[in-house]
């Protein structure tokens, strides 16, 4: 159970055998391939292969890539948290053979010719922005030249400076001609022509008032006005070519398909020559070493013996020290709440699953946040019938499957705590009373009249939780055989924790189990003080440390104290739903439609305080899971098992 | 004697208001960030939804708390209670827990947030974890709201 039991195994070849036995291991998928002599590898040359491989591969999500930036319809929100898969047999895949080359330079030559008309058209606008700052002037921009004996300027400066300028040009006496054109933002524009050997004088003057000589971005011809329409002609038609290449872009989307599962076979591909790169080779044989599931074994021999008879196979159990990979193995209930072990990450070889206890304890958790009846129906029936008839992969499946089975907890939570949509069923018409009345028989605890009741509750959960966790390390060391360990440092805290809580409990309810107590607690107090300062080597340290460890219970009660929240959050969905049937029945009084405003109003907020609440609940479920139960056996460090096979990302063979 | 009733609203508003606008600046501080992963890769609004919507938890047990005052002063429906200006003010301190808190956190959880939206812009396979550091921050929140509706309860009216 668990932690699937792995074997070390290595198969020597005679090297004509090598394509084959590949070719089956990579259909069969049970054995995980690793480079055994790791520094023999070092200055292993990657193979010209493999680069192609990973070019194409580069290639292909370009493709995909170009596809998504210009599909018509982007795809709606459940297609993009749940993609579907292709699928397809097997055969089709290992044969597919499609030519994507042609694509690839298409969309290439595309999305060239899209950034030349990006940069034309900033260039064109900008040129257009500054023809309309000069739109009213008359002349030919190309006569700005000058001629042989004259120069002429474009200016533009705010009409208020015009005397000035003028007087200026009186006093020199310089030999000129203007034409004045309106201007934009206060400006006025002048068209003026000097004589050549006046150019200096001129520049001065220019300079006293600051005012600038208007330059052309580019030479220009014909005058700004005919230059506009030309400008705007030309931006017209690139927006035309533009659109016109994302149109046919937009099409290319039957490729996808086709391109998808090019991009699969190569991925494959890839694994395969990645995997041969880790052999090691003499002449005439090969070495393949890797990791099976022992139980795997004979189905491994069996399609060896298929390829040939040159060849040898040995398995060993791992040692130890050794970098086993891990696969988890447990039942389907339990194996729906797997995916939260994979977030934290995985257990090491030699310690147990953390998966089936952490399952239980999840479940009630959950249920106990969201805590309510119609909530946890309709998040249980969400996720089983959307992973049951939904096209999605296995690993949202478990996902989806997981939330249901805390819709299920909720249901059962609800029904503890009499919260059916909050107080909603306490205000059924009579003719549904027999409801209310199902709902009141069989609610144990009423957590708004009576939160200590629910508050110790909680905590008690917690207890059982940390007791399990720190039952969970005394096995996991007993195994290991660190008997000292497993007595001094988990069991002995067991003990005390568990008489303290019997002493609690004792004093109000039994004075009998309080007086057993006692002397437990006496007892396991003196056994710590006395073993825990055991790695010192003075006497009177052995002593301080062993009495220092006893502050140890300070956390424990802190993790005690975490599991309140079960209570917080289960009386907060509980009283959300309430407001939300309070505030429908302010609008009920309406004519006519207060019904149906009503109605919405409740349904808004029950599905606002559903998608909140649930998410409130897995957060802190899975919180408490991490932080107060791992915490107490839990070392982790694991590596996913992952078998040679065919890996895809868009595919699912069948 | 009904003078009290006007420290019991203070105290119901100041859960809701302080609460609220806690939730509000954290949503809008991982919601800055969440938008510019967003322009880089549209791919990952539902997560980054999802990181974003974690501060907005303060705002909801404020309301809650808030809520609970109004039917403990029978307002919503049903008679309205008298109470003193004692209970009134006994009131208004029990809700100051789930104010403040929810106030502070929610700013703090919005920056963790944020952090979080950071990490899986990079890493997205690590949404899980991403996930679980700004609940973190949420415990004392919960905590808050927890002490609040303990006071609460405790009060006689």
């Amino acid at each position: 159970m668990a932690i699937s039991e792995m074997e070390k195994v290595g198969i020597i070849a005679h090297r004509s055998l090598r394509e084959k036995i590949f070719d089956q291991l990579q259909d069969l998928g049970v054995m995980e391939i690793t480079e055994d002599e790791k520094d023999l590898f070092e200055d292993f040359p990657s193979s010209p292969e493999l680069e192609e491989v990973e070019r194409r591969l580069g290639e292909l999500s370009y493709c995909l890539n170009f596809i998504d930036r210009y599909r018509p319809e982007k795809p709606g929100i459940l297609q993009s948290f749940f993609p579907s898969p292709i699928h397809m047999s097997k055969e089709d895949f290992l044969n597919f053979g499609f030519n994507y080359i042609p694509i690839y330079n298409t969309f290439l030559s595309w999305e060239e010719k899209l950034k030349d008309i990006r940069s034309s058209l900033n260039r064109l606008n900008s040129n257009l922005e500054f023809m309309k700052r000069i739109q009213s002037v008359e002349v030919p921009l190309e006569n700005l030249r000058g001629t042989l004996y004259t120069r002429s300027f474009l200016l533009e400066f705010p009409s208020k400076k015009r005397e000035a300028l003028e007087e200026k040009l009186r006093e020199r006496n310089l030999a000129w001609l203007r034409e004045e054109f309106p201007g934009t933002g206060g400006n006025i524009l002048w068209w003026v022509i000097i004589h050549k050997s006046e150019e200096e004088a001129m520049e001065e003057i220019l300079a006293e008032l600051s005012i600038s000589l208007m330059s052309l971005p580019q030479p220009f011809e014909g005058t700004p006005q005919e230059i506009i329409e030309d400008l705007e002609h030309r931006i017209g038609e690139l927006h035309k070519e533009q659109s016109e290449i994302i149109e046919e872009a937009a099409l290319q989307t039957k490729f996808e398909r086709e391109l998808k599962i090019a991009y699969d076979y190569y991925l494959s591909l890839w694994e395969r020559h990645q995997s041969e790169a880790k052999l090691l080779r003499t002449k005439e044989t090969c070495y393949i070493s890797g990791w099976t599931k022992k139980e795997d074994l004979p189905r491994l021999e069996e399609s060896l013996s298929q390829v040939g008879r040159e060849w040898f196979l040995y398995h060993r159990e791992p040692k130890e020290g050794e970098d086993v990979p891990i696969n988890l193995e447990n039942n389907s209930w339990v194996n729906n709440f797997s995916v939260l072990t994979h977030l934290y990450g995985l257990p090491n070889y030699t310690e147990v699953d953390p998966t089936p206890s952490m399952a239980v304890f999840f479940f009630f958790f959950f249920g106990m946040c969201l805590g309510d009846v119609i909530y946890g129906l309709v998040l249980a029936l969400f996720g089983f019938i959307t992973a049951a008839y939904l096209d999605i992969s296995d690993s949202t499946k478990l996902f989806l499957r997981m939330l249901a089975w805390g819709g299920v907890g909720a249901i059962l939570a609800g029904i503890f705590t009499g919260s059916w949509l909050g107080d909603l069923f306490d205000y059924l018409p009579p003719s549904l009373s027999f409801l209310t009345n199902l709902k009141n028989s069989l609610a144990v605890v009423d957590p708004l009249n009576d939160p200590l009741t629910m508050l110790i509750f909680s905590l008690g959960v917690g207890i059982v939780q940390i007791l399990v966790g720190i039952m969970l390390a005394v096995v996991k060391e007993w195994k290991r055989g660190n008997y000292a360990v497993a007595i001094m440092d988990h069991l002995s805290w067991f003990v005390f924790l568990i008489s303290i809580v019997m002493y609690i409990v004792g004093i109000t309810a039994s004075p009998l189990l309080a007086s057993v107590a006692l002397p437990l607690i006496i007892g396991s107090v003196i056994f710590l003080v006395a073993t825990q300062g055991r790695h010192q080597k003075n006497i009177i340290m052995k002593f301080l440390s062993g009495l220092l460890s006893l502050y140890d219970l300070v956390s424990y009660l802190g993790d005690t104290l975490s599991y309140s929240r079960l209570f917080a959050l289960g009386l907060s969905s509980g009283i959300i739903a309430m407001l939300a049937r309070t505030l429908a029945s302010l609008f009920s009084g309406s004519p006519y439609i207060g019904w149906l405003i009503a109605l919405l109003v409740a349904l808004a907020f029950h599905l606002f305080n559903l998608l909140m609440s649930g998410l409130g609940a897995f957060v802190h479920s899975a919180r408490l899971q991490y932080v107060e139960f791992f915490t107490k056996f839990y070392e982790n460090g694991g590596r996913d098992f992952k078998p040679f096979g065919h890996r895809t990302k868009y595919i699912k063979i069948s | 004697m009904a003078d009290g009733l006007v420290f019991a609203l203070l105290g119901s508003s100041l859960s809701i208001m302080l609460a609220g606008i806690g939730s509000a600046l954290g949503v809008s501080i991982a919601g800055q960030v969440g938008a510019g992963v967003l322009t880089e890769d549209p791919n990952k609004f539902g997560q980054v939804l999802l990181l974003q919507a974690l501060p907005g938890t303060q705002g909801i047990y404020g309301l809650l708390a808030g809520f609970w005052v109004l039917m403990k002063l029978g307002l919503l429906g049903g008679t309205p209670v008298e109470i003193s200006v004692v209970q009134g003010l006994q009131i208004m301190l029990a809700c100051l827990p789930i104010a403040i808190v929810g106030l502070v956190s929610g700013i703090y959880q919005g920056k963790t947030s944020a952090a979080s939206i950071g990490m899986i812009a990079r890493r997205p396979e690590e949404t899980g974890r991403a996930i679980i550091l700004p609940a973190m921050v949420e415990t004392y929140a919960v905590l808050a709201l927890l002490a609040t509706i303990l006071l609460l309860n405790s009060i006689q009216v």
